[in-house]
């Protein structure tokens, strides 16, 4: 049987930066696509993700997942990933 | 004529006020009553065109299904225990003023009715937040207008509200719910979520509040101007452009690049190691906000270091961080945060109140780039035609200085309503004017915030 903390671990891996895309594009009322998030090549703001959306978006991962966020620190979206799958160990 | 529309539909209750709604309440409450009506908003509706005409009845029969929609509309406050209380109407009485013109004269007429109709303060325990002006031409309504008071509407909501009333005038009603009402949102603040959320918003302000200087412009420099604190205005083609380009270049809005450009002048001008100002934050980041009605607007706190060898793209590059706070953070129980202002002004031993304000008052959705701005010769040539007026002004307010983003005639405008004993009117045209010229250049070139003078 596999130990549980290890299928909480994956959980978090493989669906955390998934979910998470998904909530950028919702964020930006799907203007921005979640593959274009995940490729991670740009910055959100580049991407286009306004300050407002930036704002939404903190707001939905609180309400999806119950940690707050530095709003100032979301932009790059690899360190998003990192801060909030922190925030849930 | 005028008269009383009877309004019926929509729930009853009882509740406190909402945090925004508190914060308004206790700024009129501080106001005398000669200068309470500053606190109305008004807007003149666009009638439909080409259906029609519509009748008084038909817009009145609208207003009262308008009502009905929004709790707030239909909510009247309590003075209370100290404690101020709101209740929700079922039933209730509008004021409605009816004014006959000619083609001609109907726009003007209509103007002349809604600034007329926002020149009393609301009577906040014995008056519904809304009053109604039509201009009719023969029998046929010609122009509506709306009149509210901002204990129950803030800029967005008003737009929402003549948004709901023209619908209700072309459809006879509307199908889907607003996304939140007022007595859902009080209770949603009194919640564990709500108190979560006010008290984070309160850290970032207990922080801040523990190094900002106590005021931003405590020196009286000057005899006071008349009227004592001066309105004025630069309406500037130049700068609109040129704002976006610099917007665009940082991903960042037009609001915080004039928020950043405000706080860099002001850094010039005064001696202190940290600039703080308040911004006015619409707190329209949640989808369920979309079209509540209510005074949501909080005042949000951004601090900027001035760094004399730093140009405004260093500074935009570093502030983007702070300013995502200054937004996420201006959503709190007021009273907390009077609370909190006093605790740290006892524990400084002085008052701290920085006045000094931002209000972008342009609808919330303006990130729209202009398809193709025009050239560095243009925007450059353009300035020349950016004017300043002055708008009238008080002899007594709350805050020294006020600035403010608007559109006039369809062109970006910021203006400044400050306290002349310590910005003289030539202090005020400087700084609207150094701003206009920090972000046009800067549009083009690197430029020092310290590089421009501004007018003493």
């Amino acid at each position: 049987m596999q130990d549980p903390l290890d299928t909480m671990d994956n959980l978090i891996d493989e669906t955390l930066p998934g979910r998470l895309a998904v909530m950028v594009a919702a964020a930006t009322d799907d203007q921005i696509s979640a593959a274009d998030v995940l490729a991670a090549e740009h910055s959100l703001a580049a991407l286009g993700v306004t300050s407002l959306s930036l704002i939404r978006l903190v707001d939905a991962i609180e309400d999806e997942f119950g940690v707050d966020v530095d709003p100032g620190l979301v932009d790059d979206f690899p360190n998003l990933v990192a801060d909030v799958a922190g925030r849930l160990r | 004529m005028s008269d009383r529309v009877r309004f019926t539909g929509g729930r009853a209750g009882r509740s406190n006020l909402a945090w925004g709604q508190r914060s308004i309440y206790e700024a009129i409450r501080r106001t005398d009553h000669d200068s309470a009506h500053y606190f109305n908003l008004w807007r003149l509706m666009a009638m439909p065109r080409g259906r029609g005409p519509y009748s008084v009845e038909d817009v009145t029969s609208a207003v009262v299904a308008l009502v009905a929609r929004h709790d707030s509309l239909r909510s009247r406050i309590t003075p209370g225990d100290g404690t101020p209380v709101q209740t929700v109407s079922e039933t209730g009485w509008l004021e409605r003023r009816v004014q006959p013109s000619t083609e001609e004269e109907a726009e003007k007429a209509a103007e002349g009715l809604v600034l007329d109709l926002a020149a009393r303060a609301f009577d906040l325990e014995h008056e519904w937040p809304v009053r109604i002006g039509m201009i009719t031409v023969g029998d046929a309504v010609r122009r509506v207008g709306v009149v509210l008071c901002h204990t129950a509407a803030d800029g967005y909501a008003a737009d929402i509200v003549v948004r709901d009333l023209r619908q209700l005038l072309l459809r006879g009603s509307m199908t889907r719910p607003p996304s939140q009402q007022l007595l859902d949102l009080v209770a949603e603040q009194e919640s564990g979520i709500g108190r979560n959320r006010s008290e984070r918003a309160l850290a970032h302000w207990e922080s801040g509040y523990r190094e900002i200087p106590p005021v931003m412009f405590p020196d009286l420099v000057a005899e006071p101007g008349s009227p004592r604190w001066s309105k004025a205005i630069l309406e500037s083609r130049a700068l609109e452009h040129a704002v976006s380009i610099v917007a665009a270049r940082h991903h960042m809005s037009t609001a915080t690049v004039l928020l950043t450009a405000v706080s860099a002048m002001v850094g010039t001008i005064t001696a202190h190691d940290t600039c703080a100002i308040t911004p006015i934050v619409h707190n329209r980041f949640r989808p369920e906000t979309r079209d509540l009605v209510t005074s949501l607007s909080q005042l949000g706190l951004f601090t900027l270091a001035p760094d004399p060898d730093a140009t405004l793209h260093e500074i935009l590059e570093n502030t983007q961080p702070e300013a995502m706070r200054a937004y996420r953070h201006a959503q709190y129980d007021q009273l907390a945060w009077e609370d909190m202002v006093e605790r740290v002004s006892a524990e400084r031993g002085v008052a701290v109140e920085p006045s000094c304000c931002f209000n972008d008052m342009r609808p919330v959705d303006h990130s729209n780039l202009p398809d193709s701005p025009p050239g560095e010769d243009a925007i450059r040539t353009s300035v020349t035609s950016s004017r300043i007026e002055w708008l009238p002004g008080v002899d007594h307010f709350t805050c020294d200085f006020c600035f403010f983003v608007t559109r006039q005639s369809g062109i970006l405008t910021i203006g400044l309503n400050a306290d002349t004993c310590r910005l003289p009117q030539s202090r005020i045209v400087g700084l609207l004017r150094s701003v206009e010229e920090l972000v046009v250049e800067s549009a083009f070139r690197d430029v020092r915030p310290g590089e421009l003078g501004v007018a003493p």
